[in-house]
Formats: structure tokens, sequence, C-alpha cells
């Protein structure tokens, strides 16, 4: 019984311990990629990077690039619109913190308008990746997509266990 | 029997009445707050851009009636900090989404990468958040209102902690 115990656990670790070494190899791979990123400073950058890599990507369909330029062009000015509503919402903020009557209520109501700003940012950023790879003919299934869709929102959703 | 029955459900409506009139209390009051936020924001006509918000944050500062030359400093040194802080996370999460559009197009795709990438843009928009905070509670105790961040701390406590809040 307890060889068998010993087994499972020796099983368990190994495992583990291969996990773990296969995501250090993997966030190391990507801070190589990261360092190599020296070009891409502002969004108009990258905004300017994503329309070359779009038009020179090999192997893609006319159709597939006009649509990604769409989707590239819609996400872009959703994300402007809520980066515009978030700069205003905290030059609010600012007013109402320093004004010698602050109401602490407004404050907090603020506080959690620009979260939920944020994280509609955020929400936007993975249904857009979602809009990429339906373009691109990747979802194997109606269910692999709606399993992914999931597991992002319940990645969306911990934002919650760190404010307010 | 019925008398007890009857008083219970006495007490359960009034109770009830009573949690509806408070629900409903609170819910007039953020209505006016919200409107009150909503005219607000479409008076900030100037601000568009993070350098807008900085130069509108200084004049704001400049012109704050009643705080200590000492207090300005502060909030200027908090500010600053802050916005190193934050410029530093906006040019992780730009070279993270760089690497990310090369990987979405690329023809050998790396689905394990690309989850890596978005965890790490949505830890970097936490912790920018999570800064912005942080920076309203410093704010409040330069400004002597630490009142308010001793009742988030006790609310904080009362509720179990948010073991997230860095």
């Amino acid at each position: 019984m307890n060889k068998y115990i010993l087994t499972v656990l020796t099983a368990f670790l190994f495992f583990s311990g291969c996990a773990a070494g296969e995501r250090a190899s993997a966030n190391r791979q990507l801070d190589e990629k990261l360092a190599r990123e020296t070009s891409v400073k502002t969004r108009a950058d990258l905004r300017k990077e994503a329309t070359s890599i779009i038009t020179t990507a090999p192997g893609l369909t006319d159709q597939q690039r006009a649509s990604l330029m769409e989707l590239r062009d819609s996400s872009s000015s959703e994300t402007d619109r809520l980066t515009t509503l978030s700069l205003k919402l905290r030059s609010v903020l600012v007013k109402e913190l320093l004004n010698t009557n602050s109401d602490p209520e407004l404050v907090d109501l603020i506080k959690a308008r620009i979260k939920k700003v944020e994280q509609e940012r955020v929400s936007l950023f993975f249904r857009t990746i979602h809009g990429v790879n339906t373009i691109l003919g990747r979802w194997g299934s109606r269910t692999e997509r709606e399993n992914q869709e999931f597991f992002d929102q319940m990645m969306l959703e911990t934002m919650d266990l760190y404010y307010m | 029997m019925f008398m007890k029955m009857n008083f219970g459900f006495n007490c359960f409506g009034l109770l009830a009445a009573g949690l509806m009139g408070v629900f409903f209390a609170q819910g007039c009051s953020h209505g006016a707050l919200d409107k009150k936020i909503d005219e607000e924001v479409a008076q900030e006509s100037t601000v568009k851009t993070h350098n807008d918000l900085t130069n509108e944050g200084t004049q704001v500062l400049n012109s704050a009636q009643g705080l200590s030359a000492e207090q300005k400093q502060k909030l200027k040194d908090l500010r600053t900090s802050v916005t190193g802080q934050l410029a530093d996370i906006y040019e992780k999460s730009l070279r993270l989404r760089s690497v990310l559009i090369k990987d979405l197009v690329a023809k050998d795709y790396n689905e394990d990468e690309v989850e890596l990438i978005k965890s790490r843009i949505k830890y970097n928009e936490d912790k920018r958040l999570s800064l912005m905070f942080e920076a309203v509670d410093k704010a409040k105790t330069i400004l002597g209102r630490n009142i308010e961040v001793n009742r988030h701390i006790v609310e904080d406590f009362m509720e179990g902690g948010h073991g997230g809040r860095e």
C-alpha cells in the first residue's frame, strides 16, 4: 500500500516538475522575444506594425487580410474611446480628490467606473484575439470557442478579487 | 400559534420594507451621483491624451485651495512616481501586444505562448489599476482623509481580506 502511494506521489512530483520546467522555458522564450521588441513605443507604432504584419504575413488570402484590417480598425477605435473615457474619469477623480468638500461616496463611484472601463478594455482585447482566430479559421468547433470564451471570462472576473 | 405567525410575518414584512427603503434610498443617491459623474465627464473636453491628463493634474494641484506647500509637494512626488510606474507598465503592455500580433498571424500558431501573453497583459492591467487606486489612498492620507483609508482596511478585514490587493 505504502509502495503504491510512494509511486503515485513520485509520478505526481515528476509531472509537476515537468510542467513547471515547460512554463519556465515558455516564459524565458517570451522574455527573449520581448527584449527584441524595441521599435514599438507608442500605440501609433503598434498600429503601424500591425498594418505591416497583416499586409506581409505569408499564407493569408485577400479576404482574410481585409477582414483583419477591418477588425484592427474597429478594435483600435473602440480602444481609443475607452482610453479617452478612462482618462476623463481619472481627471474627474483628481479634481474630486482635491476638492475641499470631497465626497467619499463619489470618489468610490468614480473608482468603480474606472475599474469597469478597464475591464471592458481587457475584454475587448480578448474578443479581438477571438476575432483573429475566427478569421484565420483556427476554431476547431463551436464548443472549443465557447470553452475558450468561458476561460477568458473567468480570467477577467478575477479582477474583482483585486479591487474595491 | 396564529398570533406568533402573524407577528413573525409582520416583523419580516417590516424588515423587508425597511431593507427596500434602504436600497431605494441608496439607488436614488447613486443615481444622482452617477448623473453628476456623467456631467463632469462630459465637461472634460480638454483631456484626450496622457499628456493632457498630466497637464490638467498639474494645473489643478497648483490652484487647489487650502493645501499647504508640503502637501502640494508630496502630491507632486506621488504623481511623478505613479506616472513613471504607469509608463513602465504601458511600455511592457505595448511590447507584449506587438509580439502577440506576430504570434497570431504566424503559420505555426503557438497557442501556449498566446495564452501566456494574455495572462501577462491581464496581470499588467491589474497592476495598473491597483497602482492607480493605491495612489488614491495615498493622496487621501496626504490630504488628511485617512479615516477613509482606515474604513477600507476595516472593511477588507471584515470581508476576509482581498489577498490580491497590492
